[in-house]
């Protein structure tokens, strides 16, 4: 028997995620199994397969709710974004934004806050649609933000990848739609975080119907 | 009209339309792993609990499931009444937690039975299967 410990990191997703007070057994049979002499390795599988079968099976048996849920941080996305966008283009700011573009020759630091803006709002509108199952609800809408990032900015990606290959000054274009991709999913998880409530019943309580 | 029409229905149907999804998975076939899970836990008898069943999985399954693919899929057949459990004590090299024992209700034992025949039905005179068994 081993007489090392298991990943820190994997033993703290297992309880941000209650997965240690839903299912005792389930964590027992891993540890027996770890302590046998598995790697840190299986142990990480084991932690991402039960977190991906936990909120897995929350979102699928509250449909309803998970669907009514990112229909609404969905809109907020586009609500703020559109809004945002707006008041970038009015005559107010946008003569601001060409300076600052012909100055420093880059948007991206005025784009990459908006999104940080509009999905750490959507991402805190979902965790407060439900909070008794935001741990279920923000993680996926999270990995929908990131799908939707690539599909609807996929064109424009294919665009900067292609023309980075023999034009270097098309690089840092490809950076931002590559660091967009990771940091919507982060956005939304940070508001999901933000918009946590100390009266909100834990997913394990929620799991045995109490 | 047309569009609202459309909405309109959408709405309405919606819940009734999540239902049938619903109730399409509660009184099926056996899917296949299902199926190997049932018969794992009628090898091991009273010892079935969660590493056991992986473990004779791998061995005579060839496959390596994830001990929460099993326990889901375990949890899904004690809803569906095929299958029972129950606590063990605790022991420490499982940091003090109780193991999960499982067992074929007869209920289960019933669609183990009707899925075999069906399978060795389903698969009498299929050339390049004669002489094997399901």
């Amino acid at each position: 028997m081993k007489a090392l410990r298991p990943p820190v990191a994997a033993v703290w997703l297992l309880e941000v995620f209650k997965i240690t007070e839903a299912n005792p057994a389930l964590i027992g049979d891993v540890s027996e199994e770890y302590f046998r002499g598995r790697s840190n390795a299986w142990f990480w599988k084991q932690t991402l397969a039960a977190l991906a079968f936990s909120v897995g099976k929350e979102v699928y048996s509250h449909k309803l709710l998970a669907v009514a849920a990112f229909l609404s941080g969905e809109a907020v996305v586009w609500a703020f974004a559109t809004a945002l966008s707006r008041i970038t283009s009015s005559h107010l700011f946008s003569p601001i934004l060409m300076w600052w573009y012909f100055h420093f020759g880059n948007a991206w630091l005025i784009s990459i806050p908006q999104v940080l803006i509009v999905h750490t709002l959507s991402g805190w509108t979902v965790a407060r649609f439900d909070r008794d199952y935001r741990m279920a609800l923000v993680p996926v809408f999270a990995a929908l933000q990131s799908i939707l990032t690539v599909a609807l900015g996929f064109p424009m990606i294919r665009l900067h990848l292609v023309n980075s290959i023999d034009q270097p000054r098309f690089r840092p274009y490809l950076a931002v739609d590559v660091v967009l991709v990771f940091l919507c999913p982060l956005a939304v998880l940070l508001g999901g975080y933000l918009g946590r409530g100390d009266n909100g019943r834990s997913t394990a309580k929620v799991a045995q119907g109490q | 009209l047309e569009r609202l029409t459309f909405v309109a229905w959408t709405k309405l149907r919606f819940p009734y339309i999540l239902k049938i999804i619903d109730e399409m998975g509660k009184d099926t076939w056996l899917r296949d792993f299902e199926l190997m899970i049932m018969l794992t836990l009628l090898r091991l008898g009273e010892n079935a609990y969660g590493v056991t069943i992986a473990r004779e999985l791998k061995i005579h399954g060839g496959r390596d499931a994830s001990l929460a693919n099993t326990y889901a899929t375990l949890e899904r057949l004690e809803e569906k009444g095929y299958v029972s459990s129950e606590l063990g004590d605790p022991t420490p090299e499982r940091g003090g937690r109780a193991k999960r024992y499982f067992r074929v209700t007869a209920k289960g034992m019933v669609k183990v039975r009707e899925t075999r025949r069906v399978l060795s039905r389903l698969s009498r005179g299929v050339p390049g299967l004669e002489g094997e068994t399901a």
